[in-house]
């Protein structure tokens, strides 16, 4: 009996190992295929880097636009980022303190507009962002960021605010403090970890986007990241593995440092708040 | 309670919401929506009402009919294997017994953080003709003569489903691995006490007490799964043939290679009543808690 469980608990970790490594293995490839030349990959496809051969870097950064579309990316996706946390704290606040008449009716707007397909979408906004001039720019990719990060977000921190007892700041108001003061002062220091869930989630969801900025953004000085890479990728002929695979791990990075940093906060934040 | 003067109070906190729903989310929404009644005119870029026409000539496109098969073969293969593989990665990570079970899910989930676009290049790369699989398939023997999964018309759809599982498995598995962690192990004791197998105490205690999460999840990830696009339009984009594609990207064609607007609209609002049913079912289970308060 107890030989058969030493058996299955090194067979439970070697699953486990094993799991990990076959997850890994396609960005494991990527980061070494970034490190070596595209006539090398293209030879021997699961080789390791001969030498710390970074030619591939110096070339994209030399060469190509990478380095306005990287910084068109973190333009984009920081302003995303701050808009969306400053937008959807006070309203996951409100959905989650006052029982307002059309409570019910924007919750339901919130959540079902995950379903809005992106075509609808992009169809809806191209005359509007036309008309405004902001067709072509950054700061109309951000207005298209803000219509799927928004809802989403709102949704997620109200379920934050839910978990926070509504008798501290009541005991605040009690004494003298108003409610934008107790809300200022008491709920959002103690939602800060949410406000990190929240931020994560729309760092990820903006530096990831593809299909806004494809139909928006026209010439390639603008692209994003994703951008570059699809155009890069599809420029017909050869594919330049290396250059690709170099570009695609520089990609890659932040969102998961990002990741690795924050997934506390967004898993409880996810589990407490959107999904429970 | 008086709710007349409690929105009073809310007021304030409300209105930039409202303001903000209604600019980006609402407004571009009805646009998007009416737009599918009108059509291109010939004369130049006007666009004329032409009613519900665009929605009887879809109904005469082979094209969509195809693109429709595909997107219900698309999400249901996805999610339901997404389902099935994250609840064993969920309840590998939830055995006292497996070591670094931290450290294995921080890894686990990375392909979450991964670029769908990013994610594509590599399946591209790994599934080319003579790429990395390819080479594993022929030195073990397991295929002496593996296709080209990506250009094969027979493949191509399995092979984008893959690669959006290999994307989409780690949202699936934290939040099962959640709802495992949430179960109270002393109903696992009183089971054991009584003699269940485990097997019983799968069907009897697991899956009722996730009933709940599981609903959430697996709407969630159906609706999420239904208008992909980016892995796709990278992967093959619809190809070869047709033969991957799907309504996102069918209504993507329309509206900005043949300029048909009002017809990619169509194709977006008939996705929008076919997710009717699991949003209906979202917004239901996740409501049922905001009233419970």
């Amino acid at each position: 009996m107890k030989r058969k469980r030493r058996f299955l608990i090194v067979i439970a970790n070697l699953t486990a190992v094993l799991t990990v490594v076959l997850i890994l293995s396609p960005l494991l490839l990527l980061f070494l295929n970034a490190f070596r030349q595209t006539s090398e990959i293209l030879k021997k496809p699961l080789g390791l880097p001969r030498s710390f051969y970074l030619g591939n870097f110096s070339h994209i950064f030399a060469r190509t636009s990478f380095t306005d579309n990287l910084k068109n990316s973190l333009l984009t996706t920081i302003i995303t980022v701050f808009l969306c946390l400053c937008a959807t704290t006070p309203a996951g606040y409100v959905l989650s303190r006052f029982s307002f008449i059309g409570r019910r009716v924007i919750i339901i707007w919130l959540l079902a507009s995950q379903a809005f397909p992106g075509v609808l979408m992009a169809v809806g906004f191209i005359n509007v962002l036309k008309s405004l001039g902001l067709y072509n720019t950054l700061p109309g990719l951000v207005v298209l960021y803000m219509s799927f990060t928004i809802p989403f977000c709102s949704w997620l921190l109200k379920g934050y605010f839910d978990q926070i007892p509504i008798s501290i700041e009541e005991a605040a108001m009690i004494d003298g403090c108003t409610r934008a003061r107790a809300m200022y002062k008491i709920v959002i220091p103690l939602a800060i970890p949410g406000l990190i869930a929240v931020g994560t989630f729309a760092f990820m969801l903006a530096w990831n986007e593809f299909f806004f900025a494809l139909v928006l953004l026209q010439d390639s000085k603008r692209y994003t990241l994703p951008l570059f890479l699809a155009r890069f990728l599809g420029t017909g002929g050869a594919v330049e593995w290396g250059y690709l695979c170099a570009a695609s791990t520089l990609c890659v990075l932040p969102p998961i440092f990002i990741f690795l940093a924050f997934q506390k906060y967004l898993i409880s934040g996810l589990t407490k708040g959107a999904i429970k | 309670m008086n709710s007349f003067r409690e929105t009073k109070k809310a007021f304030p906190y409300l209105l930039p919401l409202i303001i903000i729903i209604a600019v980006v989310s609402v407004y571009p929404f009805v646009r998007g929506v009416l737009s599918s009644l009108y059509g291109s005119s010939i004369f130049g870029n006007a666009e004329r009402f032409v009613g519900i026409s665009n929605f009887k000539a879809l109904f005469n496109d082979d094209l969509f009919w195809l693109s429709l098969r595909n997107n219900l073969i698309w999400v249901v293969c996805c999610v339901s294997l997404e389902f099935v593989f994250g609840l064993l990665i969920a309840s590998l990570l939830n055995l006292q017994c497996v070591k670094m079970r931290n450290l294995f899910r921080a890894l686990v989930l990375l392909p979450w953080a991964t670029p769908p676009v990013v994610a594509g290049l590599v399946w591209r790369y790994i599934l080319a003709t003579n790429g990395p699989l390819n080479i594993i398939l022929k030195t073990t023997g397991l295929m002496s003569n593996p296709p080209s999964w990506l250009i094969t018309p027979g493949y191509s759809l399995t092979a984008c489903v893959v690669v959006n599982i290999w994307l989409g498995l780690p949202f699936m598995s934290i939040m099962l691995l959640a709802g495992l962690q949430a179960i109270p192990s002393d109903v696992y004791e009183a089971a054991r006490m009584d003699g269940a197998n485990a097997f019983q105490k799968f069907c009897h205690i697991t899956m009722p007490m996730m009933k709940s999460v599981i609903a959430v999840v697996v709407t969630l990830m159906c609706i999420w799964t239904f208008n992909t696009f980016d892995v796709v339009y990278v992967l093959t984009n619809g190809g070869p043939g047709n033969s991957s594609l799907i309504l996102s990207l069918y209504g993507y064609q329309n509206v900005f290679a043949y300029y048909q607007r009002g017809y990619g609209a169509s194709i977006g609002v008939i996705s929008l009543l076919i997710l009717l049913i699991p949003v209906s079912m979202y917004i239901r289970a996740l409501l049922k808690e905001v009233e419970a308060e």
